[in-house]
């Protein structure tokens, strides 16, 4: 099977029918998105390596309900929130360790520039953090994971129209918090993109 | 991202990078993880079959097995009664999780089921059954769990909004409550079906200790 023209799609199928070199592949290709997108939202790297695993052992054991109709990154990112969430509860149970926060240095900026950037960094991770669930899931998915409305709202189990007041009130939120009265003062409508 | 750069938030978003270097051996680990739970359902499907098949030597290899289990959880009393709890009834699990006790649901459904054979007595044929009939539920059980969280969730984010003090839909808060409350009703009348179905396979002596051990706040009544 070439992996280049193999879309998700067929690769789940493959799966179905047992070829575990098809998950092989999935997970060479999506790894690291996944792995992004539960970073930001966990902020810990090596729970965040515990639950990409997890994510693919998941996939593997819920692949006879996989619809080949279905976009895959949806699916996946649907498992990975489930996750993702249900994590984030048994933490808030059990408080411990702080969030991990280690922002990449900008290439090409000057030392004061990246500083600055590392705390506005901090500032940010900090702002995301304390977003609920689905404000977070909301903005992670838009901005970094480009998923439509329509998907995200499959992700989240939730109407297209509760994606689009969900990102609304999470850039309000974050806005406040980092003290952008510029965002704040926009005028739009919950569909502003 | 690029092409809303004008908008500050989108600035700050678009300084967050994140990069780790792969993990080379995620396959592999993925793929043992998967390998171990295979075997673990193949052991519970091997089950079903001997039992049909009447193979003396495999039953017997079991009874074993079921009696070493059985001796590492029968000392575990309440704590395996109260996980039992939490597998059967999802608003009990999670007002558990809420009281921060909720328990690991590791190992296969048999090790987790092996206490009962001891406490009820069962045989092994009742076991087998009863082994059966969780395995039938446990999608659903979890399913209505995962909808009770998910309502939870948007519970939650009502909270946040008001203490940011931000304007609250009042209706859409409203409505959030009413399918949490039709939601928990569901759970209750799976649980209390399931219950039912479990003590149509118990003896009545069997019946009595079963039912006083899933009788609990929210345990369904039986």
């Amino acid at each position: 099977m070439p992996e280049c023209i193999s879309s998700d799609q067929a690769l789940m199928s493959s799966l179905k029918r047992g070829d575990t070199q098809a998950l092989k592949i999935l997970i060479e290709r999506w790894e690291s998105r996944l792995l992004q997108f539960i970073y930001r939202y966990i902020q810990n790297e090596s729970t965040s390596r515990d639950l990409v695993q997890e994510t693919f052992v998941k996939i593997y054991q819920n692949r006879m309900r996989f619809d080949e109709k279905r976009s895959y990154s949806t699916w996946m990112f649907g498992i990975a929130v489930n996750l993702c969430r249900n994590h984030q509860r048994w933490l808030k149970r059990h408080a411990e360790a702080p969030l991990e926060t280690a922002p990449e240095p900008v290439e090409g900026r000057t030392p004061g520039d990246q500083i600055d950037d590392m705390e506005d960094v901090e500032e940010l991770t900090r702002a995301v953090a304390d977003l609920a669930h689905a404000y977070r899931v909301t903005l992670l998915l838009y901005y970094y994971e480009e998923q439509s409305y329509g998907e995200i709202a499959e992700v989240l189990g939730c109407t297209v129209r509760g994606v689009e007041s969900r990102l609304y009130r999470a850039r309000r939120l974050l806005a406040k918090r980092l003290g952008l009265n510029s965002v704040l003062n926009l005028k739009v409508s919950p569909g502003w993109t | 991202m690029a092409e809303k750069e004008s908008d500050p938030l989108e600035k700050h978003l678009s300084k967050w990078k994140v990069s780790f270097e792969r993990d080379p051996l995620l396959s592999t680990h993925v793929l043992n993880r998967i390998s171990s739970d295979k075997h673990s359902g193949l052991f519970a499907n091997r089950l079903s079959v001997f039992r049909w098949a009447g193979g003396i030597a495999a039953m017997a290899a079991l009874i074993v097995g079921a009696l070493i289990i059985n001796q590492q959880f029968k000392d575990r009393g309440s704590y395996v009664e109260s996980s039992y709890l939490q597998m059967i009834d999802p608003v009990f699990r999670i007002h558990a999780e809420s009281r921060n006790e909720l328990q690991g649901t590791g190992g296969s459904l048999i090790q987790r089921l092996a206490w009962m054979q001891d406490k009820l007595e069962l045989s092994q044929d009742q076991f087998m059954d009863l082994v059966e009939l969780h395995t039938s539920y446990a999608h659903r059980f979890d399913e209505l769990y995962e909808e009770l969280v998910r309502l939870e969730d948007r519970y939650e984010e009502f909270e946040e909004l008001r203490k940011q003090n931000e304007m609250i839909d009042f209706i859409a808060l409203y409505e959030v409550l009413t399918e949490r409350k039709e939601m928990e009703q569901n759970s209750g009348a799976l649980s209390s079906e399931f219950v039912a179905k479990v003590a149509s396979h118990l003896r009545p002596d069997q019946r009595i200790s079963y039912l006083s051990l899933v009788k609990s706040p929210s345990a369904p009544d039986a």
